[in-house]
């Protein structure tokens, strides 16, 4: 490669970019061609019009499709979530007390049933739809610091805002005092599809002590219970069952640290809880060890 | 009551009126659009929960000179139901940190060509196009496949791709204008 190219805004010529302005508004470039082309655009001295232009036409085409109207009970599902928001973003929510069924100790391992790879597979991480900021979709997960701040400005935010009973302040404060804590490991949970609006986190003490705190979950469908799961090299491990309050408040204590977590994850298991996983994961969170 | 002001009103704090009018009046075609994108129900029902987590999370950040109410909706519709069928398409042995992006994003969407668009405006439009110039759109925005993906699934090179899509796009644009 020329010098000349390495000079080229985003390393690409305007003629390139004016070929691929299609492709480019249509969001069908590759991640990497992408990234060139909006470098581009945004240091060229030169006006790309087209961009524009083509970009006219892409809204456009959700005009072409046949309107259906969705289920009913997508209305209710909809709204409801909508309700969780608005109680995790009022300026002054109104009572939250945490009802959280202790955490149940995970299985013993039977050896002679040894557990299949739990894949979480088709799982981008949550990140949609969680009470967590959004820029948050933005920090690279190698920045554990910064992370760290983001969740515990959040989670403050959620402390001050939930009028929380005696005991679940108490809680609170434990588990971001925790979060806080050098050496400390944390994840940030965010919510996949029917879960979209739950955001939250996990944090261990670097002496095994964890917390889990969680909004905006859903009350759990009759006969089914939230279970908490470590994931170690692909496999599950039970982390506990779970409820939250009417307000969707989880705020969990005595999670014991499992050595080599990578993930945390919960699922929708029948009442009393599973052995392992019997549903993909709706909650979802990667490990980081705090310096 | 406008849409603008709809979002007007989610944007300045709760309002479940606002919420239920603005689902009343947008939920079969942000349904519609979803179904035929990801062509699963219970995908389609997740990605229109999605997207109206999007709208009034970010109802104070639409623009109303940029893009009707109906543009912007559907746009994170479009944009929620394409992230979930690309999240169906990937196996991934564990969730990428580094990835993916914020529920609570919404992406950019391009001023509207035109306001007073109908379905058969934009049908008639699209019918212009010769037909590998239309496949070549349709499996970008319908599907979310890539400039790679298209040429492997209709056998034609990158160039190609590249030069269908765009002048497909100067097409539709070009009919689209002279129906204002």
């Amino acid at each position: 490669m020329s010098d000349d190219i390495r000079n080229l805004p985003g390393g690409i010529s305007c003629a390139d970019v004016s070929e691929l302005a299609g492709l480019y508004v249509l969001d069908a470039l590759e991640p990497a061609e992408a990234e060139r082309i909006a470098a581009h655009l945004a240091a060229c001295p030169e006006p790309h019009p087209e961009m524009a232009e083509l970009g006219a036409v892409v809204p456009a085409l959700a005009l072409s499709v046949d309107e259906v109207d969705a289920p009913a009970d997508l209305k209710r599902r909809v709204l409801e979530s909508y309700d969780r928001y608005a109680m995790a973003t009022a300026p002054t929510a109104g009572v939250a007390s945490a009802a959280v069924a202790a955490p149940r100790p995970a299985p013993a391992p039977d050896a002679s049933a040894p557990v299949a790879p739990w894949r979480i597979e088709d799982q981008q991480p949550a990140r949609r739809g969680s009470a967590l900021p959004q820029w948050l979709g933005w920090v690279a997960a190698g920045a554990a610091v910064l992370v760290l701040a983001v969740v515990s400005v959040w989670a403050l935010g959620i402390q001050q805002r939930a009028n929380l009973e005696t005991q679940r302040a108490e809680t609170m404060a434990a588990a971001l005092e925790t979060l806080a804590q050098p050496g400390s490991s944390f994840a940030v949970l965010e919510g996949l599809g029917p879960a979209a609006g739950v955001g939250g986190f996990v944090a261990f003490s670097p002496q095994g002590e964890g917390y889990m705190v969680m909004t905006n979950v859903p009350e759990a469908p009759a006969g089914m219970t939230y279970q908490a799961w470590y994931v170690v090299d692909g496999q599950p491990a039970s982390a506990g069952t779970m409820s939250a309050d009417a307000e969707g408040f989880v705020i969990a204590e005595g999670l014991p640290a499992v050595e080599g977590t990578d993930v945390m994850a919960i699922t929708l298991e029948p009442v009393g809880g599973s052995a392992e996983p019997t549903s993909d994961p709706i909650v979802v969170g990667e490990m980081v060890t705090r310096a | 009551m406008s849409d603008e002001s709809l979002l007007e009103r989610l944007a300045a704090g709760t309002d479940q009126h606002a919420a239920s009018e603005l689902y009343d009046r947008y939920q079969g075609a942000m349904y519609g659009l979803a179904i035929r994108i990801t062509r699963d129900q219970a995908l389609a029902q997740d990605a229109v929960q999605e997207a109206f987590v999007g709208v009034w999370r970010n109802a104070s950040r639409y623009a109303a000179g940029r893009a009707s109410v109906r543009t912007w909706m559907l746009a994170i519709t479009h944009h929620r139901a394409i992230d979930i069928l690309r999240r169906r398409r990937a196996t991934i042995e564990m969730p990428d940190a580094d990835s993916g992006e914020s529920a609570l994003s919404v992406p950019d969407v391009w001023p509207d060509v035109s306001r007073s668009l109908d379905r058969d405006t934009v049908r008639g439009a699209i019918e212009t196009l010769p037909a590998a110039q239309r496949q070549a759109i349709e499996l970008a925005y319908f599907e979310g496949l890539t400039q790679v993906e298209i040429a492997e699934r209709t056998g034609a090179p990158l160039g190609t791709v590249k030069s269908r899509v765009r002048l497909g796009l100067q097409q539709m644009r070009s009919v689209l204008e002279d129906e204002r």
